[in-house]
């Protein structure tokens, strides 16, 4: 499979840069590319320029952002890795939605301006993530990045699109065996792609 | 009378969200309230959480003078509005990064270390008003999942006032909307901040 991997946290040791390596290392077999946000400095606030062309002829005008959409449009699956902060995607991440998943990437819009799903290729989504909080907290919660992820971008896709989703819960308090049971979770997950 | 910080989020100023944030001013200055604006893409806000603040987060927040100004008009507001479009069913990243960098430890909730949930610290904040607009219809955003809804109704929640009102006002379905629609949806903030007021 082709396999665009997103990921975003600032901090070179982070678990989630652990997480990272563990999915590419099992996913080595693919053919993977990774928009890594933070070390490509993304900059996630979609410009005014690029709101104005939204149903435009350009809705890209950046050379870092037509690579990610290229990548997004040959993807065979789509895998999220980052932490949740405030219940859902960091910034960095929901900024690459904002700007890279625009008109003629992930939807157009037919003659009676209606959207049209534009993402039929993508035939697997998945989101690796911490949560601060418990998992009866984050069910009572928003849980936005899952809602984003798996349900609002998998309209785009389609309900053939299978989901995954992979959570370690209570981060803070978690011990390194509780993080070394879910990197090992993740491994397993993603060498049976 | 209260002290009303209204935050807007648009690239644009010829926006529909900046026309509903003008109605929101307007209606709150009628009614003799205190009005501060925040316009986050006018000033350049950078929505990034760097790793120096990543790796500092649990830090005190007077470390942190980037931050100053706008914890400063948090601390003292009543009411929050938050005036912005929504894009993928949440809050656009400029939005999210205000949250991710301003509403740190210290300043939204004191994390505790024994386990406790963290306790609230924004108790001034007793109202919030959302003013938000959706490209696809209600439908559309009921299967997205209104992420950005429960994050206003629920996630905030966790650090205002336990009495605090969150009020929701939307607008579905801009993309196929006539000129008469989008009227009618400014009107209507008019009329809820006139009530608000």
């Amino acid at each position: 499979m082709r396999i665009t991997v997103v990921h975003a946290h600032p901090s070179a040791n982070s678990f989630s840069r652990a997480l990272l390596d563990t999915v590419l290392n099992a996913l080595s077999s693919h053919d993977v590319n990774v928009c890594d946000l933070y070390a490509d400095e993304f900059q996630p606030a979609l410009t005014e320029a690029e709101h104005r062309e939204y149903l435009g002829a350009n809705p890209i005008q950046d050379p870092l952002v037509a690579r990610y959409a290229d990548n997004v449009m040959a993807a065979d699956a789509l895998v999220f890795v980052y932490p949740t902060w405030w219940s859902g995607l960091p910034a960095a991440m929901k900024g690459w939605m904002d700007r890279v998943l625009v008109q003629g990437v992930a939807f157009g819009f037919n003659d009676k301006n209606r959207v049209v799903p534009r993402l039929g290729h993508v035939r697997r989504i998945a989101g690796v993530t911490t949560y601060g909080s418990s998992r009866l907290v984050t069910a009572l919660g928003a849980d936005g990045g899952r809602r984003t992820l798996a349900r609002a971008l998998r309209i785009s896709a389609g309900w053939r699109t299978r989901t995954t989703w992979l959570g370690l819960h209570r981060m803070d308090t978690a011990s390194d065996e509780d993080r070394r049971q879910f990197l090992d979770r993740v491994r397993r997950e993603f060498e049976t792609w | 009378m209260v002290n009303a910080l209204v935050v807007s989020v648009h690239p644009r100023t010829d926006s529909l969200t900046a026309a509903a944030r003008e109605r929101a001013l307007a209606a709150l200055r009628e009614g003799r309230h205190t009005v501060t604006l925040i316009d986050l893409y006018a000033e350049g806000f950078d929505p990034l959480l760097s790793e120096d603040e990543h790796r500092r987060h649990r830090d005190p927040p007077e470390t942190k003078p980037q931050i100053a100004d706008h914890v400063a008009l948090v601390r003292a507001c009543e009411m929050l509005v938050l005036v912005y479009p929504t894009w993928w069913g949440a809050q656009p990243a400029m939005l999210k990064g205000w949250f991710e960098r301003v509403w740190v430890n210290g300043v939204a909730a004191e994390v505790h270390d024994d386990g406790r949930p963290p306790s609230p610290l924004l108790t001034n904040i007793k109202r919030i008003v959302v003013v938000t607009t959706h490209g696809s219809p209600k439908w559309i955003n009921a299967i997205e999942g209104e992420a950005g809804k429960r994050f206003a109704k629920r996630s905030l929640r966790a650090s205002v006032n336990r009495r605090c009102r969150v009020n929701w006002i939307a607008f579905y379905g801009v993309d196929r909307s006539t000129h008469e629609r989008r009227a009618r949806f400014l009107d209507r903030v008019s009329r809820r901040f006139a009530r608000i007021a």
